[in-house]
């Protein structure tokens, strides 16, 4: 159905009730004025008809008809009337309008019939003679003495029927030009009803594109006025509503944006609802252009793709593992949960996800330290306990064997009373650190640090025909454990000169940075280290290369010890290696306090 | 994953969770060799049974597919595109499989350094694995081209591996047949490599309908693809 405008709805019914009632009024008067009309004429027509009544029927006296012929000839063109004057039995005596013998016996007009009786008679229709229609009026000519006949008057009616159609037109004239103005005044009032539902409509509209806080003018109308009030309040109950799901929307928004878990939804189709920060870094989603499209489009990770499937597929919690693959593998612990609508209808799934990896690592760092340890110890223990054995089984005799023998078992006690030690060093720092018993630290100057190191270094270097430089700026001083430092030198230069072929060189300084942070640095020209195993470097007992490691003397804790000594010093470790090309470590100690900056102005 | 698909959507879904596999169990091996984590690559060797099993469902869903109901144009050449790209995926599986199976000869032999040549060939790998990948999802042929020309870069570095190799089994005899292993890894990742350039094939063909195999010289705006040296097709 068309859709009409409330104007012209109100406008046309308007103006079609205006309309009828003039075509009833026209109709109605025009009837009435008519039939007014018909009375007159017809009470003049018998009015007439007794006027001339005496003077007829004393004409009718005498045999001569002719006077009576010129008589009514005369009196019916002064009157505008026909008159008629018709024998007893019929035939027509006299007639003003024609020659009387030229008419037919009238007896049977129901006019005469009925004046014949005696009666006034009174008849409209149409005329023979005349070719018209004609009102006729009839009465008895007749005295004491005996009848005469009827006298009949008539008059054609087509002079009525123009006055009553001219007044007809004057009426339809006058009908429409008051339609006219009717139909300007409803249109005008049309506008006046509609005007203010319009402006309502307007603001409605402004309400439904959330300008909420637009306001209805108040119309004068009370009902409109009060609908115009109760949009009003709607409005304002509707912004604070909509305030308060932004509000909490943000909140949520908030919470699942901070959580360190990964929170990813799916509908029943698998087909992605929201993801959190941490979700989307770890599955590297892109949430805007990923809302909306299928698990296998948006998250490349079976794992997950197969948890989601089976959460849904079990309708109710489940937990699982998975693993995401980059450039490293990370494991994630995830708990599926069913989505449910308030009809407790699942509508789909949501996951939380636990990175458990660093977790994962320390576990295994813990597990392979122990197994490390037990390894380290073990091995020097079983030589030793072998050697023993055999001297006791009679090689003690032996003099050459025994001392070669227990030669061995000196070595392999100070080899397991090496790793002890570390361990026990390694330990006592890294029990200082954590209870914040600090390693004592003074003020010392860092060159006298570094030239005692490489002297402890100096003869294994030259065992390999290795030089070691120096650049060390006599001014720089740091806050140190004098002993502490020298042992962490003494390590890495001892590393440098292990695991580089003869003839290269080492080189060792201390600079300063922009940040007046103090940079040791051990640089070799050795074998180098692949970036695999940097992260793991300063793990206990994490060696590159077990074997050579072991014949070179390593107890798999040097590292360690250096890492944690540092810490002590409030410092932190860096290591940069080329396969091949040799390694480079520095050790980085805080700014030196007010004191460094004194010797700086000096 | 496992139910019969009924339109081509669900199997580019089904496509896709192949290729989530395929693209991890690769990823997987290459640390596998890297940090000669032997544990891993048991793990990886075993893992490919599940790409094989999905491998042949994909394949029997393509003919059910295509026998089973009128197709349009389009859809008919997506099936085509899939039954090979299934069949490159699959390979790449096994591809990532053999480098798993090398690191179990590798792990003994921690001191033998890897030639910066083997590592900078494992990224370049991965990363034309993932973009062609990224590609078929999206369905975006600007990444799918940007493959192509990654593949020169890899048969360069694939063949510098062999003068790398070469030098060091001269210099010691006694590390030939660890270096020998790293000459295999290079090889498999290389064809890794010439697989993903033709899974991005595959996603131009999908889109346009053009094959653009064997065109080394006439592809639109001069890039070639080099590929399918090394993989002959039947």
């Amino acid at each position: 159905m068309r859709k009409k405008k409330l104007f012209w709805q109100l406008y046309i019914s308007n103006f079609l009730v205006i309309l009828l009632a003039l075509l009833a009024f026209t109709l109605l008067t025009s009837y009435s004025f008519k039939s007014i009309l018909l009375d007159q004429v017809s009470e003049d027509l018998v009015m007439r008809a007794a006027l001339m009544r005496d003077d007829i029927m004393q004409r009718l006296r005498s045999d001569d008809v002719r006077p009576l012929q010129t008589y009514v000839k005369a009196a019916g063109e002064r009157a505008k009337t026909r008159i008629t004057v018709i024998a007893e039995d019929g035939t027509v005596l006299a007639d003003s309008w024609h020659d009387p013998a030229l008419m037919d016996n009238h007896l049977l007009r129901p006019e005469v019939q009925q004046a014949r009786t005696g009666q006034r008679s009174m008849y409209t229709r149409y005329s023979n003679t005349l070719n018209m229609n004609t009102m006729y009026a009839a009465v008895k000519l007749s005295d004491g003495a005996g009848d005469y006949g009827v006298l009949r008057t008539a008059v054609p009616l087509h002079t009525v029927e123009q006055s009553v159609t001219g007044l007809q037109w004057q009426i339809i004239v006058g009908g429409l030009i008051i339609a006219l103005f009717a139909g300007l005044l409803s249109l005008s009032i049309s506008r006046r009803i509609t005007r203010p539902i319009e402006v309502l409509k307007q603001g409605a509209r402004r309400f439904s594109d959330g300008d909420l806080d637009f306001r209805l003018p108040v119309p004068k109308s009370e009902e409109l006025r009060d609908l115009a009030v109760a949009m009003n309040t709607m409005a304002g109950q509707l912004r604070e509503r909509l305030l308060q799901i932004t509000q909490q929307h943000g909140v949520q928004d908030a919470v699942l944006s901070s959580m360190v878990e990964g929170v990813i939804a799916f509908d029943m189709q698998e087909r992605l609802i929201n993801v959190n920060h941490s979700a989307a870094r770890l599955l590297r989603i892109d949430i805007e252009k990923s809302r909306g499209k299928a698990i296998q489009e948006v998250v490349r990770n079976a794992g997950l793709q197969r948890f989601v499937e089976e959460t849904l597929a079990a309708g109710h919690a489940t937990e699982g593992y998975i693993s995401i693959v980059d450039e490293i593998e990370r494991f994630l612990q995830v708990h599926g949960s069913i989505l449910r609508d308030v009809q407790d209808a699942p509508i789909g799934v949501v996951v939380v996800m636990n990175d458990y990896t660093e977790l994962r690592n320390l576990e295994k760092v813990r597990r392979e330290f122990v197994a490390n340890v037990s390894h380290e110890l073990k091995t020097p223990i079983t030589s030793i306990k072998g050697f023993v054995e055999t001297l006791l089984d009679g090689a003690m005799h032996d003099r050459e064997d025994a001392e070669r023998f227990l030669g061995i078992v000196a070595r392999q006690a100070d080899r397991l009373n090496a790793i002890i030690e570390d361990l026990l060093s390694l330990s006592r720092v890294e029990q200082g650190s954590e209870r914040d018993q600090h390693v004592v630290l003074s003020e010392a100057p860092l060159r006298d640090v570094v030239l005692s190191a490489v002297q402890s270094c100096q003869m294994d270097a030259d065992a390999k025909n290795m030089r070691i430089e120096t650049h060390a700026d006599t001014e720089l001083s740091a806050m140190m454990n004098q002993q502490l430092l020298e042992q962490v030198l003494i390590n890495l230069v001892g590393n440098a000169i292990k695991y580089s072929d003869e003839g290269k060189t080492i080189t060792v300084a201390v600079e300063r940075n922009d940040a007046k942070e103090i940079l040791l640095t051990v640089r070799d020209q050795g074998y180098g280290i692949e970036a695999e195993h940097l992260p793991r470097l300063f793990e206990r007992f994490y060696r590159v290369d077990k074997a050579r490691s072991r014949t070179l003397g390593g107890t798999g804790l040097g590292l360690s010890i250096v890492k944690h000594i540092v810490q002590a010093h409030n410092g932190r470790i860096d290591v940069r290696s080329t396969p091949g090309e040799g390694s480079t470590f520095v050790i980085i100690l805080p700014a030196a306090s007010t004191v460094a900056v004194k010797e700086d102005k000096k | 994953m496992q139910e019969e698909v009924r339109n081509t959507g669900q199997l580019k879904l089904k496509l896709l969770h192949l290729s989530a596999l395929v693209e991890e169990i690769t990823r997987r091996s290459v640390i596998a060799f890297r940090t000669r984590d032997r544990v891993a690559a048991v793990d990886i060797i075993k893992a490919d049974e599940e790409i094989n099993r999905l491998e042949i469902a994909i394949e029997k869903d393509c003919i059910a597919l295509l026998t089973g109901c009128t197709l349009s144009k389009d859809e008919t050449r997506f099936i085509v595109a899939v039954l090979k790209i299934n069949n490159d995926l699959e390979r790449i599986g096994d591809l990532a499989s053999n480098v798993a199976r090398r690191v179990l000869h590798i792990g003994q032999h921690d001191m033998v350094l890897f030639p910066q040549e083997l590592l900078s060939l494992a990224d370049a790998v991965l990363d034309m694995l993932t973009t062609s990948l990224d590609a078929l999802v999206d369905g975006d042929i600007g990444r799918a081209r940007a493959v192509f020309n990654r593949d020169n870069e890899v048969d360069a570095l694939n063949r510098r591996m062999y003068d790398v190799v070469r030098e060091r089994i001269v210099a010691d005899p006694s590390q030939t047949d660890k270096l020998i292993n790293f000459l295999s890894i290079s090889r498999y990742l290389e064809r890794i490599g010439d697989y993903a350039t033709n899974l991005a094939e595959s996603v131009v063909f999908i889109a346009e309908g053009n094959i653009i195999r064997h065109q080394n010289n006439d592809m639109p705006g001069g890039m070639s693809t080099g590929s399918n040296k090394h993989i002959s097709q039947p």
